[in-house]
């Protein structure tokens, strides 16, 4: 009995550790082009950075109960929309875009353009929103190949393009999420086990973003994070931008 | 063997179907510990406001100047620091003649970064949250001798020569212009994010006369308008590799104080890329 219990809190404490752990970043090494302006101190030792005007997609946001969808498949012992502090997953995914549109001004000094034609502030109506929806359906599908970043299919290198010259941004924005709850056969072995095994709970639930950069010039993936629970450790490891005064 | 087993078992059936009342039953109340709203996930200190604070630009076209600044960049001493007016006193920025045109009041109250800090001679050192241990007291003494050995106020006057030039002979007519590195550093943000700040005082003085002066704010929550946030990272991330990512923070910023220099005051003429 000792054994298993010793067991259960090893296994609680690495569930645990890996729920806190940081995202993973990747960066390209390729030398990057902005399209926005045409140069910058040569000295500068910038990559992504120097993609300093980025267009931000619509944030993809679903919650999740198993592998179905939460606000459609709701069970007996979930959540009610007060606790998860959401209604829907577009209600959370324009509040997450947000929150990524002002960190990233605020903390890492990006020009952060929008392109949704809900938003009345900026509006874009070179697109509609069908258009922005095959769009960011089209770059969330390449940015799941990442054997693939470096070198763009045909239609990426058009989308990207098409993008960058209606909007001369430097770089585009794909941010996705997830909020995965634990199952119904999850809870139910839980408090069948009286508790006993609590740690399955953490088996792959919580909240969990990715985000990907796209250069317009190339139509290359230039750089990934993933794994964060939160948006601004998401883009904690992205680079500064190029100071605006500093690019001519 | 067997009749443990059946306690066991009655004893999971008997909570399991308490749990199961208890759920059904009772009032739904707030959870103590709630799962995942997005509140939740904000970072720490996204709900502290930044403050940013306007900037003057000195551009007017009667004031082009032909000759090349005398330049002096240096840190202030400490009777220079106790003199700044405004922001550093928590008070409103007394008015200043700026080109005959009036005064000019920021009418800005912000907490002074060099109050909650700990500054010596300009000098910022690195505000460790009080949990900090010995790593921690190994890593912040490897980004306290890349500060002392590295000299910010010569990087930003050899980055300002490198934009604007240098009058090596001056005369009395020349513009002369003076950076007051006020005070340069790491700072806390939050747990052990740390930025590298810098505030300084710019000074244009031409014929005798004062005609441009302005502040620079490059702080986590305290900025000049046309300043970019502040570099961050963990203090292990900046004293990595003997302090590597501090050096290079250092030197980047000293580039981008002589930019926004250059900025502000386009009546001189400088390089471009």
């Amino acid at each position: 009995m000792e054994k298993i219990l010793k067991n259960i809190l090893i296994l609680s404490a690495c569930f645990l550790l890996t729920a806190c752990a940081s995202s993973n970043v990747w960066q390209t090494n390729s030398k990057l082009t902005p399209r926005s302006y045409n140069s910058y101190p040569e000295n500068s030792r910038l990559s992504t950075g120097l993609l300093r005007r980025l267009l931000i997609m619509p944030v993809q946001f679903e919650t999740l109960i198993g592998d179905k969808p939460f606000f459609t498949h709701r069970s007996w012992w979930s959540h009610t929309d007060s606790e998860l502090g959401y209604s829907s997953d577009e209600e959370v995914s324009r509040r997450y875009l947000e929150t990524a549109v002002d960190y990233l001004a605020n903390w890492k000094g990006y020009e952060i353009i929008r392109l949704n034609p809900t938003d009345t502030a900026e509006r874009h109506t070179l697109f509609t929103s069908l258009e922005i929806e095959n769009i960011d359906k089209d770059l969330m599908i390449w940015s799941e190949k990442p054997a693939d970043y470096e070198t763009p299919a045909k239609n990426i290198i058009r989308i990207t393009s098409k993008l960058g010259s209606a909007t001369k941004a430097d770089g585009i924005l794909m941010i996705s999420g997830v909020n995965k709850l634990p199952s119904d056969a999850k809870v139910a072995a839980v408090v069948l086990s009286a508790s006993l095994l609590w740690p399955i709970l953490f088996i792959d639930t919580g909240i969990s973003f990715k985000a990907h950069i796209f250069e317009v010039n190339t139509g290359k993936v230039v750089w990934a994070s993933s794994g964060a629970p939160s948006i601004p450790l998401l883009f904690e490891k992205l680079e500064n931008a190029i100071p605006k005064l500093m690019t001519r | 063997m067997l009749e443990n087993l059946k306690i066991i078992f009655i004893f999971h059936l008997l909570f399991a179907i308490s749990v199961f009342f208890a759920g059904c039953a009772g009032k739904k109340t707030e959870p103590k510990t709630k799962l995942h709203t997005p509140e939740m996930m904000q970072h720490a200190s996204s709900s502290k406001k930044i403050k940013k604070v306007p900037h003057r630009i000195l551009n007017e076209p009667a004031r082009v100047f032909n000759a090349k600044p005398v330049i002096t960049v240096r840190v202030a001493t400490d009777s220079e620091l106790s003199s700044v007016p405004g922001i550093w006193q928590g008070k409103e920025v007394a008015g200043f003649s700026v080109l005959g045109v009036g005064s000019l009041g920021l009418g800005l109250i912000a907490p002074p970064l060099y109050a909650s800090a700990l500054v010596v001679g300009g000098i910022l050192l690195v505000a460790m949250p009080s949990s900090a241990g010995a790593f921690e007291g190994i890593q912040r003494k490897k980004i306290e001798r890349v500060l002392k050995t590295v000299d910010f106020s010569k990087l930003t006057h050899n980055a300002v020569i490198d934009l604007l030039g240098e009058k090596k002979e001056s005369t009395q007519d020349d513009p002369r212009l003076t950076i007051l590195i006020l005070v340069y550093g790491f700072t806390q943000k939050f747990a052990d994010i740390i930025c590298f700040s810098v505030d300084a005082q710019v000074d244009l003085h031409f014929n005798g006369e004062e005609i441009y002066k302005d502040f620079i704010y490059i702080e986590p929550y305290l900025r000049s308008a046309d300043a970019p946030p502040p570099h961050c990272a963990t203090v292990g991330e900046f004293a990595e590799n003997q302090g590597a990512l501090a050096k290079q923070t250092i030197d980047d910023f000293s580039v981008i104080l002589a930019n926004i220099v250059a900025h502000r005051l386009p009546v001189l003429s400088w390089k471009k890329y």
